[in-house]
């Protein structure tokens, strides 16, 4: 049989985004061995620079419009995708704002590695988000994950970091064979891997006899199971707080919408468009799944006492908002889900931008205890967290409120109204802890007026950079009381990320109509 | 278009708000008195050109704000609406006014307190369920930073606990709204400004959107027994703090009943009102008792101000004209007489030291003024005719008494342990032989020695000019309401009248049906 492969300078131009980062990728690989070490801080601009020109590669590819699909229908650049290629290049461009300062106070050398591996990641965050075929799918599921396993485990000399690492990566390749297994059934049953095609090819066998069904089911089901691990929905996301509280904070950030964000769209292409036809088969599970993971999620995150665990189970926990929007199965849930994504992503991003700063070492130094007082100590970082936290929560005012509106009502208006409620009843599971954290950096006793931490500060002295690691509980809160009193610097990177994020929480809580609109006509709605 | 002077008076204090928080030390409170005045002369302004006789929203702006869902900005003012908002304004005048001598941290604090009093103006203005809900939330968020931050020992408990009630019963209400949307959503999608939703929720819907609505209003009021909030979150806030709690956001969920419950769900309102009517009176004297036996006269204050909004509720669900009416006009005058209590409350803190009734007395020789003060704005809270408060407690009760005289008749039994409790506290504290400490707490670098000496001294300072001139306004509105009431029930009638029109006519499917 004969096979023609002519691949066109258009198609190319569509998958630019991704080969403006690989190339920047491999451009700060090769400078990182000419450059002396301490100009190496330098590469994170041209890391930078090269997630705007992507960006700007994405918007160029919406402009020109033009075929939707590239590659033979593997590559599609249509709203959804756009729209989520934006919400991931600036995750990764926050999430790269926010390293320098932190990568240097973990003794990381290798910068080069660090930023390359980033924008590897990134790449196989776009390309998964584009893809309109499973193999494709595949192919960035693993390229963003890879890099991911390399820097979770990035810090050196830590065995949190490296449990981090070897848990994703572990479970991860188990999550794979899943995905890959399914994929496998889903091919048998339609003959396809292309989305397109097994949409037409579902289509056009409805109602499905009894020798199609199962295979295609169980095909969906493991599916389903495999991405619901890189979503960490409950009840797959056992890794999730080991590995986020391990790796290093900007990795976290990325990785807690990046991935998400990919695995979402994808799992969305997989489902609402190419199974369309059979959403009530599949609409059962991830239901069962968004109400697991909200109400997991939150009950779990309610029971810990460090932040950034805190932080991992909340982001389970808005997995769970976030698959709301698929299991409603509309297209109005899809508009909901994706500006959720954006949303979530702003806040999400910022509150770890703030945990990176009062961290010490990895995984260490952001317990609850350590936030006591920030109000007073820190009132610009705090401020910023505290409006993180109220959009993490769901307050108007904020973006966060706009995105659960906006999901919960999609899936009132496709009459799932349980989901509704069981949303809001999660949320007010989530208010006690987002609230718990707020109070202890402004309503407990500020540290600094303490005398027997003034006493342990006295002690310290000027040189006094307290330890580092606080390994048991009973040590802990002595040395929280010493490390507690310094104020924490924040490096210029991090500030202006963190100022971007609350600019845009608060700007987009007030006036969400433009985006809304952009996510509404990424989904084809007009 | 002209002047969106609603808009403006939202907005005003918001922005202050965030101005204030780059603002240093010295300069922050000058900057949030002058915010608070400058809304305070745009509401007075509003106010008289408000058209006396239509019950519509009247300077009503609107703007699609969220198309995608359906979401307008849309804000105006009625009767209903009116006084509130001149209320609001003026009490937080009176609440910066009063925290000139706050310590720690001006900038966040009158931030706070600016994006407090314009979150609550916002709730009076929205004429949008969603906008409504908006500023519900906003409110929330400063109130808790407030008694969390600069309230009393207990403070985080105190702060916590009101969040977590508040916001259980906002969540509710979120739902609420989005089903709301729901099942009014017509050809041309979801709508959620008011008049267009008057009349078009069905039947079958108006149960459980009335209690996911109820949920929110009824902690917020507070009806008991969903109350135990407020007494810790009152008693721990710092004063000012309480004055806007107690005198403005106290108001927002008998006017939430008001603006929605009844006109979107009538049906569902005219079932739940004997409900209702009955937690209102339970509520009423419950709380009466309750002040009775406090010590801590702050706490008696916040019972008692459960008690008496037991009386709006009563009035609201006699659904009846008088009764709204007497509703309406009884927040506006509850919210100066609690105002002015809680700063006096407050006075004699500062100056004494405790908030125990037993470990005072005497007072009155040596603070001439304050109890003068005093004893005006007591006879005002327990509705003395000549003061402002008579009026409207009488006509809430009178239209309690035309729904039901059972309820009507508990209801004014309120009359007597409100005379008792509050004269048991001025007279415990201002009149009676001298006790306990005198000293000023504020004045810390007298040593104990001088403490002991002042004591026998009774050196106890007076009201100062700047004390007094913060509580002249509302003293005087408590007068001049008192004598000339009727500029307030000529605006809000025609509000309650229009209403009332939607919640009085029977629905066809609660009547018998033809045969």
């Amino acid at each position: 049989m004969a096979f023609t492969y002519t691949i066109t300078a258009g198609d190319w131009g569509h998958i630019a985004p991704q080969l403006t980062l690989l190339g920047v990728a491999l451009l700060v690989m090769v400078i990182d061995t000419m450059l002396p070490a301490r100009l190496r801080g330098g590469l994170v601009i041209i890391a930078l620079l090269g997630v705007l020109s992507a960006a700007a590669s994405a918007l160029l590819v919406a402009q020109l419009g033009g075929a939707p699909s590239a590659f033979f229908g593997m590559i599609t650049s249509d709203g959804l995708a756009i729209f989520s290629m934006l919400v991931i290049l600036g995750a990764t461009a926050l999430a790269l704002l926010i390293a320098p300062g932190y990568i240097e106070r973990q003794g990381i050398h290798q910068q080069g590695e660090y930023y390359a591996l980033v924008l590897l990641a990134a790449t196989g965050m776009l390309l998964m988000s584009t893809a309109s075929n499973l193999m494709m799918i595949f192919l960035g599921l693993e390229l963003l994950s890879l890099p991911l396993y390399v820097l979770c485990a990035f810090v050196p000399g830590q065995q949190i970091a490296q449990e981090s690492g070897m848990k994703y990566f572990l479970l991860s390749s188990f999550a794979s064979g899943f995905l890959l297994y399914g994929m496998a059934l889903v091919y048998g049953a339609t003959g396809a891997t292309g989305l397109t095609q097994i949409h037409a090819f579902v289509a056009s066998h409805m109602p499905l006899d009894s020798s199609l069904a199962p295979l295609l089911l169980v095909g969906v089901v493991l599916i389903v199971v495999g991405l619901a691990f890189k979503v960490s929905a409950i009840p797959f996301h056992a890794w999730t707080p080991d590995v986020y509280q391990g790796a290093p904070t900007p990795v976290t950030a990325l990785m807690s919408v990046g991935t998400k964000t990919a695995a979402l769209v994808a799992l969305a292409r997989i489902l609402v468009v190419a199974l369309g036809p059979i959403t009530s088969q599949w609409q059962p599970l991830l239901i069962a799944l968004a109400i697991l993971t909200m109400l997991g999620g939150n009950l779990l995150a309610a029971t810990q006492t460090n932040v950034k665990r805190m932080l991992a189970y909340s982001s389970i926990a808005h997995a769970g908002y976030l698959l709301i929007g698929i299991a409603v199965g509309t297209n109005l849930g899809l508009a909901a889900m994706i500006f959720y994504l954006a949303a979530y992503g702003i806040m999400n991003i910022g509150a770890f931008g703030v945990v990176q700063v009062i961290e010490r070492s990895v995984g260490f130094g952001t317990e609850l205890d350590r936030f006591r007082g920030l109000g007073a100590r820190q009132p610009w970082l705090a401020g910023a967290m505290t409006v993180f936290l109220l959009a993490l929560a769901g307050i108007p005012g904020t973006v966060g409120f706009v995105a659960k509106y906006a999901v919960f009502s999609a899936a009132v208006l496709a009459s799932h109204p349980e989901l509704t409620i069981v949303g809001v009843i999660a949320s007010m599971i989530s208010f006690y802890y987002y609230l718990r954290i707020i109070w202890a950096m402004y309503f407990e006793l500020n540290p600094e007026g303490d005398p027997a931490t003034q006493g342990a500060r006295a002690a310290l002295g000027a040189q006094g950079t307290p330890p580092l690691m606080v390994e048991s509980s009973g040590q802990s809160a002595v040395i929280a009381a010493k490390s507690v009193s310094m104020r924490q610097p924040i490096a210029l990177g991090a500030m202006l990320s963190l100022g971007l994020a609350v600019l845009a929480t608060i700007i987009l809580g007030i006036l969400p109509g433009p985006l809304f609109e952009l996510a509404r006509q990424a989904v084809g709605l007009p | 278009m002209s002047f969106p002077i609603l808009t403006a008076i939202v907005f005003v204090p918001i922005i202050g708000a965030a101005i204030a928080l780059f603002l240093p030390r010295g300069v922050a409170w000058g900057w949030a008195f002058f915010v608070a005045m400058v809304d305070l002369v745009l509401t007075i302004v509003m106010g008289f050109s408000f058209h006396v006789g239509t019950g519509g929203f009247q300077f009503a702006e609107s703007q699609p704000w969220i198309p995608g869902l359906g979401l307008n900005y849309a804000v105006g003012i009625d009767g209903i609406s009116l006084f509130l908002a001149i209320l609001t304004a003026l009490l937080a005048v009176v609440a910066i006014a009063a925290s000139w001598s706050n310590p720690q941290r001006p900038g966040t604090y009158y931030a706070w307190m600016l994006l407090l009093s314009g979150g609550i103006l916002g709730v009076f203005a929205a004429t949008n369920v969603f906008l409504f809900y908006v500023f519900w939330e906003i409110m929330l968020v400063p109130a808790y930073l407030l008694i969390g931050t600069f309230g009393g020992p207990r403070r985080a408990y105190a702060a916590i606990k009101f969040v977590i009630y508040t916001a259980i019963g906002s969540l509710l209400m979120l739902a609420g709204i989005i089903g709301l949307g729901a099942v009014t959503q017509g050809s041309h999608g979801v709508s959620l400004d008011i008049p267009s939703l008057i009349g078009h929720v069905p039947v079958s819907a108006q149960g459980i959107l009335f209690l996911a609505f109820f949920a929110a209003f009824a902690v917020k009021v507070p009806l008991v027994p969903f109350h135990s909030w407020l007494p810790d979150a009152y008693t721990e806030a710092p004063i000012p703090v309480t004055i806007m709690l107690a005198g403005a956001m106290s108001k927002t969920g008998a006017y939430g009943f008001l603006r929605f419950c009844l006109p979107l769900f009538p049906q569902a309102a005219h079932q739940a009102a004997p409900i209702i009517e009955t937690l209102a009176v339970i509520g009423i004297l419950y709380c009466a008792v309750q002040a009775l036996i406090q010590t801590d006269f702050k706490r008696l204050l916040a019972y008692s101000s459960i008690s008496h909004l037991g009386v709006v509720m009563l009035g609201i669900f006699a659904l009846n004209t008088q009764g709204i009416d007497g509703a309406v006009l009884q927040m506006v005058n509850h919210g100066i007489t609690t105002g002015a209590l809680f700063l006096i409350a407050g006075y004699i803190e500062a100056r004494t030291g405790t908030r125990s009734i037993a470990a005072l007395g005497g007072l009155a020789a040596r603070v001439p003024m304050l109890a003068i003060t005093f004893g005006i704005a007591a006879l005002s809270s327990l509705g003395l005719p000549g003061l402002n408060s008579f009026a409207g407690e009488f006509l809430a009760l009178l239209g309690a008494f035309h729904a039901n005289p059972l309820f009507g008749v508990l209801g004014t039994l309120v009359v007597i342990p409100a005379a008792w409790y509050l004269l048991r506290f001025f007279q415990g504290v201002m009149q009676g032989p001298v006790v306990g400490p005198t000293a000023t707490p504020t004045g810390v670098e007298q040593s104990a020695h001088q403490d002991k000496r002042s004591t026998v001294a009774g050196s106890v300072r007076d009201l100062r000019p700047g004390d007094l001139a913060i509580l002249i306004p509302l003293l005087a509105l408590m007068v001049g309401i008192g004598f000339y009431p009727a500029p307030l029930p000529d605006r809000i009638e025609p509000s309650v009248q229009s209403a009332l029109s939607v919640v009085a006519t029977p629905h066809p499917t609660l009547l018998v049906p033809h045969r």
